[in-house]
Protein backbone atom coordinates (compact mmCIF):
# COMPACT_ATOMS: atom_id res chain seq x y z
CA UNK A 1 0.00 0.00 0.00
CA UNK A 2 1.41 3.46 -1.20
CA UNK A 3 0.04 7.04 -1.05
CA UNK A 4 0.25 7.96 -4.62
CA UNK A 5 -1.13 11.31 -4.22
CA UNK A 6 -0.05 14.73 -4.91
CA UNK A 7 -2.19 16.42 -2.19
CA UNK A 8 -4.04 15.75 0.92
CA UNK A 9 -7.49 18.19 0.93
CA UNK A 10 -9.85 16.05 2.43
CA UNK A 11 -10.29 12.40 4.32
CA UNK A 12 -13.33 11.89 2.12
CA UNK A 13 -11.08 11.40 -1.07
CA UNK A 14 -8.95 8.84 1.13
CA UNK A 15 -9.73 5.40 0.88
CA UNK A 16 -9.49 3.14 4.58
CA UNK A 17 -6.13 1.47 3.12
CA UNK A 18 -4.51 5.25 2.54
CA UNK A 19 -5.72 6.19 6.19
CA UNK A 20 -4.57 3.34 7.41
CA UNK A 21 -1.35 3.74 6.03
CA UNK A 22 -0.82 7.76 7.25
CA UNK A 23 -1.75 5.95 11.03
CA UNK A 24 0.46 3.36 10.29
CA UNK A 25 3.00 5.20 9.15
CA UNK A 26 2.30 7.85 12.06
CA UNK A 27 3.18 5.24 14.83
CA UNK A 28 6.41 4.06 13.64
CA UNK A 29 7.30 8.09 13.74
CA UNK A 30 6.02 8.37 17.19
CA UNK A 31 9.37 6.34 18.01
CA UNK A 32 11.67 9.47 16.45
CA UNK A 33 10.11 12.33 18.71
CA UNK A 34 11.23 9.51 21.48
CA UNK A 35 14.76 10.22 20.73
CA UNK A 36 17.32 12.27 22.37
CA UNK A 37 17.86 13.56 18.69
CA UNK A 38 14.82 14.06 17.67
CA UNK A 39 15.43 14.66 14.04
CA UNK A 40 15.64 12.58 10.95
CA UNK A 41 17.16 13.05 7.28
CA UNK A 42 14.44 12.41 5.33
CA UNK A 43 12.77 15.33 4.03
CA UNK A 44 16.56 17.14 3.65
CA UNK A 45 16.45 19.46 0.97
CA UNK A 46 12.48 19.85 0.97
CA UNK A 47 10.98 23.08 1.12
CA UNK A 48 7.45 23.63 2.82
CA UNK A 49 5.62 27.10 2.74
CA UNK A 50 3.53 26.89 5.66
CA UNK A 51 0.44 29.30 4.59
CA UNK A 52 -1.56 30.37 7.28
CA UNK A 53 -4.62 32.85 6.60
CA UNK A 54 -6.15 32.02 9.54
CA UNK A 55 -4.99 32.23 13.46
CA UNK A 56 -3.75 29.08 14.72
CA UNK A 57 -1.25 27.85 17.62
CA UNK A 58 -1.47 24.28 17.44
CA UNK A 59 -1.14 23.51 14.11
CA UNK A 60 1.20 26.02 12.66
CA UNK A 61 3.34 24.55 15.53
CA UNK A 62 2.82 21.51 15.38
CA UNK A 63 3.22 21.40 10.85
CA UNK A 64 6.62 23.27 11.80
CA UNK A 65 7.99 21.10 14.22
CA UNK A 66 7.38 18.27 11.95
CA UNK A 67 9.04 19.44 9.56
CA UNK A 68 11.94 20.21 11.00
CA UNK A 69 11.77 16.90 12.81
CA UNK A 70 12.01 15.34 9.31
CA UNK A 71 14.29 18.31 8.11
CA UNK A 72 13.35 20.17 5.47
CA UNK A 73 13.63 23.74 5.67
CA UNK A 74 10.55 25.81 6.14
CA UNK A 75 9.47 29.30 5.17
CA UNK A 76 6.27 31.39 7.17
CA UNK A 77 3.83 32.95 5.89
CA UNK A 78 0.87 35.20 7.89
CA UNK A 79 -2.03 36.87 6.53
CA UNK A 80 -1.70 39.49 9.15
CA UNK A 81 2.30 40.51 7.70
CA UNK A 82 2.14 39.66 3.88
CA UNK A 83 1.24 41.39 0.83
CA UNK A 84 -2.36 40.44 1.30
CA UNK A 85 -2.99 43.17 3.58
CA UNK A 86 -2.21 45.21 0.56
CA UNK A 87 -4.74 43.29 -1.32
CA UNK A 88 -2.63 40.57 -3.01
CA UNK A 89 -4.90 37.61 -3.93
CA UNK A 90 -4.79 33.95 -2.67
CA UNK A 91 -3.65 32.96 -6.41
CA UNK A 92 -0.94 35.22 -6.80
CA UNK A 93 0.26 34.48 -3.46
CA UNK A 94 0.30 30.94 -3.79
CA UNK A 95 1.99 31.10 -7.59
CA UNK A 96 4.74 33.58 -5.89
CA UNK A 97 5.57 31.16 -3.42
CA UNK A 98 5.64 28.63 -5.57
CA UNK A 99 8.36 30.50 -7.45
CA UNK A 100 10.10 30.26 -4.46
CA UNK A 101 10.76 26.45 -5.25
CA UNK A 102 8.80 25.40 -2.85
CA UNK A 103 8.01 21.59 -2.97
CA UNK A 104 5.08 21.36 -0.49
CA UNK A 105 2.31 24.11 0.92
CA UNK A 106 0.90 23.86 4.14
CA UNK A 107 -2.23 25.77 3.71
CA UNK A 108 -5.07 27.32 6.61
CA UNK A 109 -7.83 29.14 4.87
CA UNK A 110 -10.90 30.70 5.87
CA UNK A 111 -13.06 29.57 2.70
CA UNK A 112 -13.82 26.04 1.96
CA UNK A 113 -12.50 24.88 -1.52
CA UNK A 114 -9.69 27.10 -1.11
CA UNK A 115 -6.95 24.36 -1.14
CA UNK A 116 -9.35 22.40 -3.65
CA UNK A 117 -8.90 25.67 -6.21
CA UNK A 118 -5.40 25.91 -5.46
CA UNK A 119 -4.46 22.71 -6.36
CA UNK A 120 -6.05 23.51 -9.89
CA UNK A 121 -3.11 25.77 -10.67
CA UNK A 122 0.02 24.64 -8.22
CA UNK A 123 2.57 22.38 -8.76
CA UNK A 124 3.47 22.20 -4.97
CA UNK A 125 1.61 19.51 -2.89
CA UNK A 126 -0.76 20.82 -1.00
CA UNK A 127 -1.80 19.91 2.36
CA UNK A 128 -4.64 21.48 4.11
CA UNK A 129 -4.36 22.51 7.64
CA UNK A 130 -7.85 23.80 7.73
CA UNK A 131 -10.54 25.35 5.09
CA UNK A 132 -13.63 27.36 6.32
CA UNK A 133 -15.98 24.64 7.33
CA UNK A 134 -14.94 21.96 4.87
CA UNK A 135 -11.84 19.66 6.21
CA UNK A 136 -9.47 19.52 8.74
CA UNK A 137 -7.35 16.23 7.46
CA UNK A 138 -4.78 16.45 9.86
CA UNK A 139 -6.75 17.10 12.90
CA UNK A 140 -9.39 13.96 12.28
CA UNK A 141 -6.10 11.79 11.28
CA UNK A 142 -4.23 12.85 14.89
CA UNK A 143 -7.96 12.08 16.41
CA UNK A 144 -7.97 8.63 14.88
CA UNK A 145 -4.20 8.06 15.93
CA UNK A 146 -4.76 8.71 19.25
CA UNK A 147 -8.23 6.67 19.68
CA UNK A 148 -6.21 3.58 17.87
CA UNK A 149 -3.89 3.63 20.31
CA UNK A 150 -6.42 3.28 23.04
CA UNK A 151 -8.44 0.76 20.98
CA UNK A 152 -6.33 -0.99 18.68
CA UNK A 153 -8.90 -0.73 15.85
CA UNK A 154 -12.58 0.92 14.84
CA UNK A 155 -14.29 -1.67 13.66
CA UNK A 156 -17.68 -1.46 15.53
CA UNK A 157 -16.33 1.60 17.81
CA UNK A 158 -19.10 4.47 18.54
CA UNK A 159 -17.81 8.02 18.59
CA UNK A 160 -20.11 11.02 19.54
CA UNK A 161 -19.25 14.81 18.30
CA UNK A 162 -20.83 17.09 20.14
CA UNK A 163 -21.18 20.80 19.50
CA UNK A 164 -21.09 22.96 17.05
CA UNK A 165 -20.82 20.44 13.76
CA UNK A 166 -21.96 22.71 10.84
CA UNK A 167 -19.00 25.66 11.57
CA UNK A 168 -16.33 22.09 11.88
CA UNK A 169 -14.36 21.22 9.56
CA UNK A 170 -12.99 19.02 12.59
CA UNK A 171 -16.24 17.45 12.55
CA UNK A 172 -16.55 16.47 8.59
CA UNK A 173 -12.95 15.24 8.94
CA UNK A 174 -13.81 12.98 11.55
CA UNK A 175 -16.94 11.71 10.02
CA UNK A 176 -15.36 10.96 6.83
CA UNK A 177 -12.47 9.39 8.97
CA UNK A 178 -13.96 7.39 11.23
CA UNK A 179 -16.70 5.94 9.34
CA UNK A 180 -14.17 5.14 6.25
CA UNK A 181 -12.41 2.85 9.08
CA UNK A 182 -15.42 1.08 10.55
CA UNK A 183 -16.42 3.53 13.71
CA UNK A 184 -20.04 4.62 14.21
CA UNK A 185 -20.71 7.92 14.41
CA UNK A 186 -23.10 10.37 16.40
CA UNK A 187 -23.55 14.15 16.13
CA UNK A 188 -25.05 16.41 18.59
CA UNK A 189 -25.60 19.93 19.10
CA UNK A 190 -28.13 21.99 18.75
CA UNK A 191 -30.44 21.87 15.95
CA UNK A 192 -29.21 25.36 14.78
CA UNK A 193 -25.90 23.95 14.43
CA UNK A 194 -26.72 20.74 12.81
CA UNK A 195 -25.20 21.30 8.65
CA UNK A 196 -28.19 20.98 6.20
CA UNK A 197 -26.04 18.20 4.37
CA UNK A 198 -25.88 16.16 7.02
CA UNK A 199 -27.39 13.12 6.06
CA UNK A 200 -24.76 12.87 2.82
CA UNK A 201 -21.85 13.02 5.43
CA UNK A 202 -19.92 9.82 6.03
CA UNK A 203 -19.62 6.59 4.46
CA UNK A 204 -22.55 4.36 5.51
CA UNK A 205 -24.44 7.74 7.06
CA UNK A 206 -24.04 9.15 10.74
CA UNK A 207 -26.96 9.11 13.38
CA UNK A 208 -28.41 12.28 14.78
CA UNK A 209 -29.23 12.90 17.98
CA UNK A 210 -30.45 16.30 19.92
CA UNK A 211 -30.18 14.70 23.22
CA UNK A 212 -27.14 14.86 24.92
CA UNK A 213 -27.47 11.96 27.85
CA UNK A 214 -28.54 9.63 25.13
CA UNK A 215 -26.18 10.70 22.16
CA UNK A 216 -22.91 9.71 24.49
CA UNK A 217 -24.80 6.50 26.80
CA UNK A 218 -22.99 3.85 24.34
CA UNK A 219 -20.02 6.48 23.21
CA UNK A 220 -16.62 4.78 23.59
CA UNK A 221 -15.10 8.16 22.91
CA UNK A 222 -16.82 12.00 22.65
CA UNK A 223 -14.94 14.70 20.60
CA UNK A 224 -16.26 17.83 22.08
CA UNK A 225 -16.30 20.98 19.38
CA UNK A 226 -15.31 24.27 20.04
CA UNK A 227 -17.84 26.59 19.73
CA UNK A 228 -16.69 28.82 17.34
CA UNK A 229 -17.95 32.37 17.91
CA UNK A 230 -15.98 33.97 15.50
CA UNK A 231 -18.18 32.23 12.19
CA UNK A 232 -21.19 32.95 13.36
CA UNK A 233 -23.09 35.34 11.57
CA UNK A 234 -26.06 35.23 13.30
CA UNK A 235 -26.41 34.01 17.17
CA UNK A 236 -27.32 30.26 17.30
CA UNK A 237 -27.70 29.91 20.85
CA UNK A 238 -29.26 31.96 22.97
CA UNK A 239 -25.99 32.37 25.64
CA UNK A 240 -22.74 30.75 26.88
CA UNK A 241 -23.92 29.59 30.16
CA UNK A 242 -27.51 28.36 28.46
CA UNK A 243 -25.54 26.57 25.56
CA UNK A 244 -23.09 24.61 28.78
CA UNK A 245 -26.59 24.05 30.39
CA UNK A 246 -27.63 21.74 27.24
CA UNK A 247 -24.46 20.98 25.57
CA UNK A 248 -21.68 21.45 28.00
CA UNK A 249 -19.71 18.59 28.90
CA UNK A 250 -19.92 18.52 32.77
CA UNK A 251 -18.54 15.57 35.77
CA UNK A 252 -21.99 14.81 35.89
CA UNK A 253 -22.88 14.66 32.06
CA UNK A 254 -19.71 12.53 31.62
CA UNK A 255 -20.96 9.49 34.31
CA UNK A 256 -23.98 8.90 31.56
CA UNK A 257 -21.48 7.80 29.51
CA UNK A 258 -19.68 4.06 29.96
CA UNK A 259 -16.56 4.05 31.94
CA UNK A 260 -13.68 4.34 29.76
CA UNK A 261 -15.00 6.58 27.94
CA UNK A 262 -12.45 8.59 25.84
CA UNK A 263 -13.02 12.60 26.46
CA UNK A 264 -12.01 14.18 23.02
CA UNK A 265 -11.14 17.84 22.17
CA UNK A 266 -9.90 19.69 19.31
CA UNK A 267 -8.62 23.06 20.97
CA UNK A 268 -8.58 25.66 21.34
CA UNK A 269 -11.22 24.86 24.54
CA UNK A 270 -13.68 27.50 25.88
CA UNK A 271 -13.61 26.10 29.61
CA UNK A 272 -17.20 26.45 30.94
CA UNK A 273 -18.71 26.30 27.79
CA UNK A 274 -19.05 23.24 25.62
CA UNK A 275 -16.26 21.42 28.23
CA UNK A 276 -16.23 21.72 31.88
CA UNK A 277 -12.86 22.43 33.89
CA UNK A 278 -12.88 18.93 35.54
CA UNK A 279 -13.39 16.94 32.50
CA UNK A 280 -11.26 18.65 30.59
CA UNK A 281 -8.64 17.68 33.38
CA UNK A 282 -9.52 14.59 34.51
CA UNK A 283 -8.47 11.28 34.09
CA UNK A 284 -10.43 10.24 30.72
CA UNK A 285 -9.43 13.35 28.66
CA UNK A 286 -6.47 12.65 26.16
CA UNK A 287 -6.31 16.07 25.04
CA UNK A 288 -2.83 16.18 25.16
CA UNK A 289 -2.01 13.61 23.97
CA UNK A 290 -4.09 14.13 21.06
CA UNK A 291 -1.45 17.13 20.22
CA UNK A 292 1.34 15.04 20.84
CA UNK A 293 0.39 12.68 18.34
CA UNK A 294 -0.53 15.52 15.78
CA UNK A 295 3.69 15.82 15.27
CA UNK A 296 3.94 12.44 14.00
CA UNK A 297 0.54 12.41 11.54
CA UNK A 298 1.61 15.74 9.92
CA UNK A 299 5.46 14.13 9.85
CA UNK A 300 3.93 10.99 8.22
CA UNK A 301 0.88 13.14 6.05
CA UNK A 302 4.40 14.86 4.53
CA UNK A 303 6.93 12.18 4.60
CA UNK A 304 4.45 10.19 2.58
CA UNK A 305 3.03 13.20 0.07
CA UNK A 306 6.98 14.28 -0.68
CA UNK A 307 6.78 11.01 -2.33
CA UNK A 308 3.76 11.35 -3.80
CA UNK A 309 3.20 11.83 -7.63
CA UNK A 310 0.73 14.30 -9.15
CA UNK A 311 0.48 12.12 -12.18
CA UNK A 312 -2.45 9.69 -12.65
CA UNK A 313 -4.21 11.78 -10.14
CA UNK A 314 -7.74 11.57 -11.62
CA UNK A 315 -9.62 12.54 -8.39
CA UNK A 316 -9.56 15.96 -6.79
CA UNK A 317 -6.36 15.11 -4.78
CA UNK B 1 11.77 -7.99 -13.38
CA UNK B 2 12.21 -11.49 -12.13
CA UNK B 3 14.19 -13.33 -10.17
CA UNK B 4 15.57 -16.89 -11.27
CA UNK B 5 16.71 -19.05 -8.57
CA UNK B 6 20.21 -21.32 -9.69
CA UNK B 7 22.26 -22.23 -6.67
CA UNK B 8 21.61 -22.43 -3.20
CA UNK B 9 24.73 -20.80 -1.43
CA UNK B 10 23.47 -21.80 2.21
CA UNK B 11 21.25 -24.87 2.65
CA UNK B 12 19.02 -24.49 5.90
CA UNK B 13 21.78 -26.79 8.10
CA UNK B 14 24.43 -24.54 6.90
CA UNK B 15 22.74 -21.41 7.50
CA UNK B 16 22.04 -22.59 10.96
CA UNK B 17 25.74 -23.38 11.98
CA UNK B 18 26.77 -20.09 9.49
CA UNK B 19 24.77 -18.30 12.55
CA UNK B 20 26.49 -20.19 15.19
CA UNK B 21 29.70 -19.38 14.13
CA UNK B 22 29.04 -15.71 13.55
CA UNK B 23 28.48 -15.87 17.30
CA UNK B 24 31.08 -17.56 18.32
CA UNK B 25 33.17 -15.06 16.91
CA UNK B 26 31.33 -12.17 17.92
CA UNK B 27 31.75 -13.89 21.62
CA UNK B 28 35.63 -14.58 20.31
CA UNK B 29 36.19 -11.10 19.29
CA UNK B 30 34.97 -9.25 22.62
CA UNK B 31 36.21 -11.70 24.96
CA UNK B 32 32.75 -11.83 26.46
CA UNK B 33 29.30 -10.55 25.53
CA UNK B 34 29.89 -7.43 27.84
CA UNK B 35 28.59 -3.88 26.84
CA UNK B 36 27.44 -5.79 23.41
CA UNK B 37 24.40 -5.17 21.76
CA UNK B 38 22.67 -6.17 18.58
CA UNK B 39 20.98 -4.33 16.20
CA UNK B 40 19.44 -5.95 13.05
CA UNK B 41 18.64 -3.46 10.05
CA UNK B 42 15.10 -4.31 9.32
CA UNK B 43 14.08 -6.51 7.62
CA UNK B 44 15.78 -9.58 7.72
CA UNK B 45 18.97 -8.38 10.12
CA UNK B 46 16.47 -8.03 12.26
CA UNK B 47 15.26 -12.32 13.24
CA UNK B 48 19.41 -12.75 12.11
CA UNK B 49 20.14 -10.63 15.17
CA UNK B 50 17.57 -12.39 17.20
CA UNK B 51 19.26 -15.94 16.20
CA UNK B 52 22.76 -14.86 16.96
CA UNK B 53 21.55 -13.47 20.35
CA UNK B 54 19.55 -16.87 21.25
CA UNK B 55 23.11 -18.65 20.29
CA UNK B 56 25.40 -16.15 22.64
CA UNK B 57 22.94 -17.05 25.25
CA UNK B 58 23.38 -20.96 24.52
CA UNK B 59 26.98 -21.12 25.02
CA UNK B 60 27.26 -18.24 27.55
CA UNK B 61 24.81 -18.18 29.94
CA UNK B 62 24.11 -14.61 29.65
CA UNK B 63 21.81 -12.57 27.10
CA UNK B 64 22.27 -9.69 24.96
CA UNK B 65 19.94 -6.82 24.25
CA UNK B 66 18.96 -6.94 20.52
CA UNK B 67 17.73 -4.09 18.62
CA UNK B 68 15.82 -3.29 15.32
CA UNK B 69 16.95 -0.21 13.07
CA UNK B 70 14.76 0.84 10.64
CA UNK B 71 17.12 3.10 7.91
CA UNK B 72 14.14 4.17 5.31
CA UNK B 73 14.36 7.82 7.28
CA UNK B 74 18.36 7.96 6.61
CA UNK B 75 18.44 6.70 3.01
CA UNK B 76 20.67 8.90 0.74
CA UNK B 77 18.29 8.23 -2.19
CA UNK B 78 14.91 8.62 -0.55
CA UNK B 79 14.37 12.04 -2.80
CA UNK B 80 14.91 9.87 -5.82
CA UNK B 81 12.18 7.38 -4.99
CA UNK B 82 8.98 7.80 -5.58
CA UNK B 83 6.28 7.01 -3.87
CA UNK B 84 7.98 7.20 -0.82
CA UNK B 85 9.17 3.84 1.00
CA UNK B 86 7.41 2.50 4.17
CA UNK B 87 8.81 3.33 7.26
CA UNK B 88 9.53 0.64 9.90
CA UNK B 89 9.97 0.99 13.30
CA UNK B 90 13.24 2.08 15.06
CA UNK B 91 13.45 0.05 18.53
CA UNK B 92 16.46 0.59 20.46
CA UNK B 93 15.77 0.14 24.00
CA UNK B 94 19.13 0.75 25.47
CA UNK B 95 20.88 3.45 25.69
CA UNK B 96 23.84 2.73 23.36
CA UNK B 97 26.45 5.12 24.61
CA UNK B 98 29.47 3.38 25.65
CA UNK B 99 28.23 0.17 24.32
CA UNK B 100 29.42 -2.75 21.81
CA UNK B 101 27.20 -1.92 18.96
CA UNK B 102 26.61 -5.19 16.45
CA UNK B 103 24.95 -4.12 13.70
CA UNK B 104 23.38 -6.98 12.02
CA UNK B 105 22.20 -7.83 8.06
CA UNK B 106 21.78 -10.20 6.03
CA UNK B 107 23.77 -9.08 2.88
CA UNK B 108 26.13 -6.41 2.63
CA UNK B 109 26.47 -5.56 -1.25
CA UNK B 110 27.18 -1.65 -2.07
CA UNK B 111 27.64 -0.43 1.64
CA UNK B 112 25.05 2.45 1.40
CA UNK B 113 22.52 0.61 3.69
CA UNK B 114 24.97 0.45 6.50
CA UNK B 115 26.24 3.96 6.17
CA UNK B 116 23.09 4.95 6.43
CA UNK B 117 22.73 3.00 9.82
CA UNK B 118 25.85 4.60 11.18
CA UNK B 119 24.54 7.73 10.60
CA UNK B 120 20.82 6.26 12.37
CA UNK B 121 23.02 4.81 15.29
CA UNK B 122 25.40 7.64 16.07
CA UNK B 123 22.01 9.90 16.39
CA UNK B 124 20.98 7.91 19.53
CA UNK B 125 24.09 7.47 21.19
CA UNK B 126 28.26 7.68 21.14
CA UNK B 127 28.69 3.90 21.07
CA UNK B 128 32.36 2.61 22.18
CA UNK B 129 32.64 1.01 18.62
CA UNK B 130 30.44 -0.31 15.81
CA UNK B 131 31.05 -4.02 14.33
CA UNK B 132 29.36 -4.85 11.53
CA UNK B 133 28.04 -8.86 10.96
CA UNK B 134 26.75 -10.16 7.91
CA UNK B 135 25.63 -13.75 6.71
CA UNK B 136 26.18 -13.13 2.82
CA UNK B 137 28.83 -10.69 1.88
CA UNK B 138 28.47 -10.41 -2.09
CA UNK B 139 31.27 -7.76 -2.92
CA UNK B 140 30.59 -4.58 -5.28
CA UNK B 141 31.31 -2.22 -2.40
CA UNK B 142 30.58 1.71 -3.24
CA UNK B 143 31.51 3.19 0.09
CA UNK B 144 34.45 2.00 2.17
CA UNK B 145 33.01 -0.11 4.57
CA UNK B 146 33.62 -3.87 5.80
CA UNK B 147 32.12 -6.36 7.82
CA UNK B 148 33.79 -7.52 10.92
CA UNK B 149 32.26 -10.96 10.94
CA UNK B 150 31.12 -12.38 7.58
CA UNK B 151 28.88 -15.67 6.86
CA UNK B 152 30.39 -16.36 3.13
CA UNK B 153 31.78 -14.30 0.86
CA UNK B 154 29.93 -15.29 -2.51
CA UNK B 155 31.26 -13.05 -5.14
CA UNK B 156 28.23 -12.09 -8.26
CA UNK B 157 27.49 -10.07 -10.64
CA UNK B 158 25.52 -7.26 -11.42
CA UNK B 159 22.73 -9.31 -13.37
CA UNK B 160 22.65 -11.99 -9.46
CA UNK B 161 21.41 -11.13 -6.46
CA UNK B 162 21.36 -12.86 -3.17
CA UNK B 163 17.78 -14.30 -1.48
CA UNK B 164 18.21 -14.65 2.06
CA UNK B 165 15.18 -16.48 3.28
CA UNK B 166 14.03 -17.13 6.70
CA UNK B 167 11.31 -18.51 8.76
CA UNK B 168 10.13 -15.87 10.43
CA UNK B 169 9.80 -13.69 7.23
CA UNK B 170 9.75 -15.64 4.51
CA UNK B 171 8.53 -19.04 5.61
CA UNK B 172 12.01 -21.12 4.25
CA UNK B 173 15.53 -21.38 5.26
CA UNK B 174 18.03 -20.95 2.83
CA UNK B 175 20.42 -18.43 0.95
CA UNK B 176 19.74 -18.74 -2.81
CA UNK B 177 21.35 -17.07 -5.83
CA UNK B 178 19.36 -15.72 -7.95
CA UNK B 179 19.41 -14.18 -11.92
CA UNK B 180 17.66 -11.18 -12.43
CA UNK B 181 15.66 -11.28 -15.80
CA UNK B 182 13.94 -7.97 -16.77
CA UNK B 183 10.83 -8.47 -17.59
CA UNK B 184 9.19 -6.79 -20.74
CA UNK B 185 7.56 -3.62 -19.42
CA UNK B 186 10.81 -2.67 -17.36
CA UNK B 187 12.71 -3.27 -20.72
CA UNK B 188 10.97 0.14 -21.92
CA UNK B 189 11.24 2.04 -18.96
CA UNK B 190 14.72 1.24 -19.12
CA UNK B 191 17.14 3.88 -17.60
CA UNK B 192 16.95 2.38 -13.90
CA UNK B 193 18.47 -0.56 -13.58
CA UNK B 194 16.69 -3.80 -12.88
CA UNK B 195 19.41 -4.44 -9.78
CA UNK B 196 18.48 -0.99 -9.08
CA UNK B 197 15.11 -1.29 -8.38
CA UNK B 198 15.61 -4.28 -6.81
CA UNK B 199 17.47 -3.16 -3.92
CA UNK B 200 15.50 -0.47 -3.06
CA UNK B 201 12.46 -2.68 -2.89
CA UNK B 202 14.43 -4.01 -0.09
CA UNK B 203 15.86 -1.27 1.93
CA UNK B 204 12.20 0.21 1.13
CA UNK B 205 10.83 -3.00 3.32
CA UNK B 206 8.62 -4.44 0.83
CA UNK B 207 8.37 -8.29 0.34
CA UNK B 208 7.42 -9.80 -2.86
CA UNK B 209 6.12 -13.00 -2.73
CA UNK B 210 8.11 -13.09 0.34
CA UNK B 211 11.16 -12.63 -1.75
CA UNK B 212 14.54 -11.44 -0.75
CA UNK B 213 16.62 -9.05 -2.54
CA UNK B 214 19.67 -7.59 -2.74
CA UNK B 215 21.49 -5.99 0.44
CA UNK B 216 21.83 -2.22 -0.64
CA UNK B 217 19.86 0.35 -3.22
CA UNK B 218 22.50 1.19 -6.38
CA UNK B 219 22.75 4.40 -7.39
CA UNK B 220 23.07 4.21 -10.67
CA UNK B 221 23.14 6.72 -13.92
CA UNK B 222 23.14 10.57 -13.20
CA UNK B 223 22.60 12.08 -10.10
CA UNK B 224 20.34 14.30 -11.21
CA UNK B 225 17.03 12.56 -12.35
CA UNK B 226 14.23 13.95 -12.48
CA UNK B 227 11.61 13.77 -9.92
CA UNK B 228 9.12 12.94 -12.99
CA UNK B 229 11.47 10.61 -14.48
CA UNK B 230 11.65 8.12 -11.63
CA UNK B 231 8.03 8.42 -10.85
CA UNK B 232 7.21 6.86 -13.94
CA UNK B 233 9.71 4.29 -12.80
CA UNK B 234 8.12 3.36 -9.43
CA UNK B 235 4.82 3.32 -11.63
CA UNK B 236 5.39 0.53 -13.18
CA UNK B 237 6.68 -1.11 -9.35
CA UNK B 238 3.48 0.18 -7.95
CA UNK B 239 1.39 -1.82 -10.29
CA UNK B 240 2.86 -4.77 -8.95
CA UNK B 241 0.92 -4.30 -5.86
CA UNK B 242 3.20 -4.47 -2.83
CA UNK B 243 2.44 -5.62 0.19
CA UNK B 244 3.90 -4.94 3.44
CA UNK B 245 4.19 -8.07 5.82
Amino acid sequence: MQLNRKNLLGLEFLSAQEIKLILDTADNFKEVLQRKIKKVPALRGVTIANVFYEPSTRTRMSFELAEKRLSADIINFSKATSSVKKGESLRDTLENIQAMKVDIVVMRHGSSGAHKFASEFLEASIVNAGDGRHAHPTQALLDMLTLRGKWGTFTGKKVTIIGDIMHSRVARSNIWGLTKMGAKVTLCGPPTMMPIDVDQLGEGGVKVEYDLARAIENADAINILRIQLERQQAKLFPSSREYFEVFGVSPDVLKRAPAGCIVMHPGPMNRGVEIAQEVADGPQSVILPQVENGVAVRMAVLFLLAGGQAEDEEIAS
Amino acid sequence: MKKLRKAIVLDTSQLHRTVTRIAHEIIERNGGTRDIILVGIRNRGVPLAERIAKAIESFEGSSVPVGALDITLYRDDIQMISPNPLVGKTEINEDISDRVIVLVDDVLFTGRTVRAALDELTDFGRPKSIQLAVLIDRGHREYPIRADFVGKNVPTSNNETIEVLLNETDGEEQVVLCDIVASEDETKVGKRSALEKEANRKTAGYKKNARKAAPAKRKTGGKAKSKSGSAKVTKAGAARKKSRK
